[in-house]
């Protein structure tokens, strides 16, 4: 595990002292949204004990240094992802905001007849802005299909791509499933079409280091608060070119030129997409996170979560009636099971009695349980803190909770 | 298990549930879904003269709800309909213990607000509508 320390990192997330029903946290609920390192904490803390103020535009001391906060950053976002230039990196409420941005900008390029081309296996937030989208404008959306492990039918995805296929929508890494995408196969094929192509990172971004020159994808989008950073703020990085190309998402303060009742010319990227006062501490909890997220042995943590993978994998294959739902080749640390008898919301309620955090339902990818002739998985899914210790709690969780529905 | 929701008169329902099955050329008739986690239930109603004469569900939900359904349907049957139409959670003493589950207050009452809707001529209803 080389240098990997799971202990010295357990040390750094104070929610992981707290006692849940009065046993230790056992936090397995890190697809919905990951812990947050005391820095991070304390970098918001900071921001509104010793430097609150709105951003840009301030003469005074108090703005200047929010202001440097905030765009240090985007920078620290854009080497992160290893962007081209900070301004392709737009501060978004989230992954799904970010998505719901290209859907309306992008969208408004779009024509009758054209397509939108996603997966079987996306989250809701990229089914339903193209949508929303397709019904306004007269698009059609058209969803490559997966196979019963989990898998993208690639064959399939080909086939779909078609000159009138406008942009490629996916998912990297899936919540549900933990299936990951061929994309780097998937952007290249997209492009050979013509098309641009927008990954939803929101699972990708804590489980590999994304470099987007190399992925040579058009867009991308996360959240904040999956990669140990606050909620509701996220990033949609976007090719400086096609940005340019796009017009804007919402208008108000920040993203203008110049305002007249004649007419308004709008900023420079990236600030044409970023309209109104934005999510300061958010944003710079961010930045803090991908601080934390750089001093840690990458290596070694996600040789950790393989191993995490493959233990509670194991594990939980030898319970009675167990099944796991998506076992694709390439998976990251995400486990849906479903288990002969007792429902995921009964499973979830028992087993958070003895401390243990799983979500339970749908996990916003209603089209997955329908594949799968299901309505609702129990889902652990695991993060760098994570030990086998808590996967041994777990299956002892699972298997007292069978005992009463046998 | 430290504090349990899973009483023993709710697990014996959710086992063996009373009434499950569908009512050909039934009276009423309405889904309910749980927007929280996507279960769902199917509610079919007989009212002859006023009265609630027959009841049954299809279930694709949890133990709460499937409990919450049986012991409803034990309950409606043979009452007027202005009675199955107001009967609340704390009918059920089973169910006392959800106070302390508050996130699994809907699975309980899903099944009482889709016979509301049915009585009601609604097709369908969803855990935001109660």
């Amino acid at each position: 595990m080389g240098n990997f320390n799971v202990e010295a990192i357990r040390t750094d997330f104070p929610n992981l002292n707290v006692p849940v029903h009065g046993k230790p946290l056992v936090y397995l609920d890190n697809g919905a949204t990951t812990l947050k390192p005391q820095s991070v904490i304390d970098a918001i803390n900071h921001h509104y004990t010793q430097e609150t103020s709105n951003v840009h535009r301030g003469v005074h001391t108090l703005s200047q240094l929010a202001t440097s906060a905030y765009e240090g950053a985007r920078v620290k976002v854009q080497k992160f992802l290893n962007a081209a230039s900070e301004r392709e990196i737009i501060f978004t409420k989230g992954t799904t905001d970010a998505i719901n941005l290209v859907a309306a900008s992008l969208g408004d390029t779009l024509t009758t007849g054209d397509e939108i081309l996603i997966t079987e296996m996306e989250h809701h937030s990229n089914i339903v802005p193209w949508q929303i989208l397709c019904k306004k404008k007269g698009c059609n959306l058209k969803v490559a299909p997966i196979n019963d492990q989990g898998e993208l039918i690639l064959d399939e995805f080909k086939k779909l791509l078609s000159p009138k296929t406008k942009i490629v929508a996916i998912v990297y890494m899936s919540n549900s499933l933990g299936t990951i995408n061929p994309v780097e196969e998937i952007i290249k094929l997209a492009h050979a079409n013509g098309t641009p192509v927008l990954l939803d990172a929101a699972q990708a971004v804590s489980h590999t280091h994304i470099d987007v020159k190399a992925l040579d994808c058009d867009l991308l989008a996360f959240s904040s608060h999956k990669l140990f950073g606050p909620t509701g703020c996220g990033v949609l990085y976007g090719k400086e070119s096609l940005l340019n190309d796009l017009s804007p998402y919402q208008g108000g303060g920040d993203m203008i030129e110049k305002v007249s009742f004649a007419g308004t010319t709008f900023n420079t990227l990236p600030y044409k997409f970023e309209a109104g006062t934005p999510n300061i501490a958010g944003v710079i909890g961010l930045g803090a996170a991908i601080d934390y997220i750089e001093k840690v042995d990458w290596e070694g943590m996600q040789q950790h979560k393989k191993e995490l993978l493959t233990y509670a994998t194991e594990q939980l294959e030898q319970i009675e009636g167990l099944r796991i739902i998506g076992t694709a080749v390439n998976k990251i640390a995400i486990l849906s099971f479903v288990i002969d008898n007792i429902h995921a919301h009964d499973l979830g309620t028992l087993i958070d009695q003895e401390g243990v955090a799983v979500r339970t339902g749908h996990h916003c990818t209603m089209p997955v349980m329908e594949h799968f002739g299901i309505t609702a998985t129990t889902r652990a899914s695991f993060s760098w803190y994570n030990t086998h210790e808590e996967i041994d709690i777990l299956v002892k969780a699972i298997k007292q909770a069978k005992e009463i529905f046998k | 298990m430290r504090k349990t929701l899973y009483h023993p008169e709710i697990i014996e329902h959710s086992k063996n549930p009373h009434h499950v099955g569908t009512i050909d050329h039934c009276t009423h008739s309405a889904e309910g879904y749980n927007q929280i986690c996507g279960d769902y239930i199917k509610v079919d109603l007989n009212v002859e003269d006023g009265t609630l004469v027959d009841f049954k569900f299809t279930p694709e939900c949890c133990a709460i709800t499937k409990a919450a359904a049986s012991m409803l349907g034990n309950k409606i049957i043979g009452k007027p309909i202005s009675e199955a139409k107001t009967i609340e959670l704390d009918a059920f003493s089973a169910f006392d213990v959800l106070k302390d589950f508050p996130a699994r207050i809907k699975c309980a009452t899903l099944p009482l607000a889709t016979v509301r809707a049915a009585l009601e001529n609604k097709k369908e209803t969803t855990t935001d509508d109660d």
